[in-house]
């Protein structure tokens, strides 16, 4: 298996809010839920993402903490975006550029409609040209 | 780009309205808000150097919140077309919108947080 790869198991815990954000994942297989702290402290499930789904990217754009905790819902294999090629791509490719602005889109029309409904159901889906565009300059 | 000027209380745009352009601001200060539980919920500010209206631009749906001038303003207009040659040609141009948006989500969680505390 390439070492761009990383296989969690159900339940295993991917990052936490908080920690600092050091890359981006998509997910090849499998489902991740993102969890944010009510507040209580308890644990609510924001979004349940699957196949093709970007999660992780706020850090590496803002270089912020981690905004929201992961954690694989079931054996869940992600392709990891390091910084470097995160940043690679922001330079060079408009169209990726294009689709994480459309994605980061959708998830702030999410969260400012869950003001008014308790649960949130989205996907941040990125396109297939965009992960062939990714897996296509994996040796750079 | 278009410059247009504002005054105190006077609203950009409201939300529900159809959207066809994003802003820059030039100068002055604006009140981004929106009705919940039909009261007024201020969600930030916006000032100089800021963008809005950029979410209307990018997926044409309609504006998710109203903006009103909270002191003489103004505001470069950023068309559809604008935009677009953008997309095309400038990847760099686009990461400050990255920047942008990304700080929304992260102020809009945290008010997701405290309205939830409100509503118990």
């Amino acid at each position: 298996m390439d070492d761009n790869f990383i296989t969690f198991y159900k339940g295993e815990i991917i990052f936490l809010e908080g920690q600092s954000s050091d890359c981006a994942y998509i997910i090849e297989s499998g489902n991740v839920g993102i969890f944010r702290n009510d507040i209580f402290g308890n644990r609510t499930l924001v979004r349940n993402l699957g196949k093709n789904d970007l999660f992780g990217e706020m850090g590496l754009i803002d270089k912020y903490p981690r905004s929201a905790t992961a954690i694989a819902l079931n054996e869940t294999q992600c392709m990891i975006l390091e910084r470097s090629r995160f940043d690679y791509l922001l330079k060079t490719n408009p169209h990726f550029v294009t689709n994480l602005i459309k994605s980061l889109t959708e998830k702030l029309r999410t969260t400012i409609s869950s003001f008014k409904e308790s649960s949130i159901s989205s996907t941040t889906k990125i396109t297939n040209k965009t992960i062939e565009t990714i897996k296509s300059k994996k040796g750079d | 780009m278009r410059t247009l000027h504002f005054n105190a209380g006077e609203v950009v745009f409201e939300e529900g309205s159809a959207s066809d352009c994003a802003y820059l601001v030039e100068g002055g200060k604006f009140e981004v808000s929106r009705i919940h539980q039909g009261q007024k919920q201020i969600l930030g500010t916006v000032k100089e150097k800021e963008i809005f209206g950029e979410m209307g631009l990018i997926d044409g749906q309609p504006r998710s919140a109203t903006i009103t001038a909270i002191e003489k303003s103004s505001v470069s207009q950023i068309t559809q077309d604008c935009f677009n040659s953008m997309e095309r040609t400038s990847s760099e141009a686009l990461i400050p919108l990255l920047r942008v948006l990304t700080a929304r989500i992260r102020d809009s969680y945290k008010l997701a947080t405290m309205s939830q505390s409100s509503t118990l």
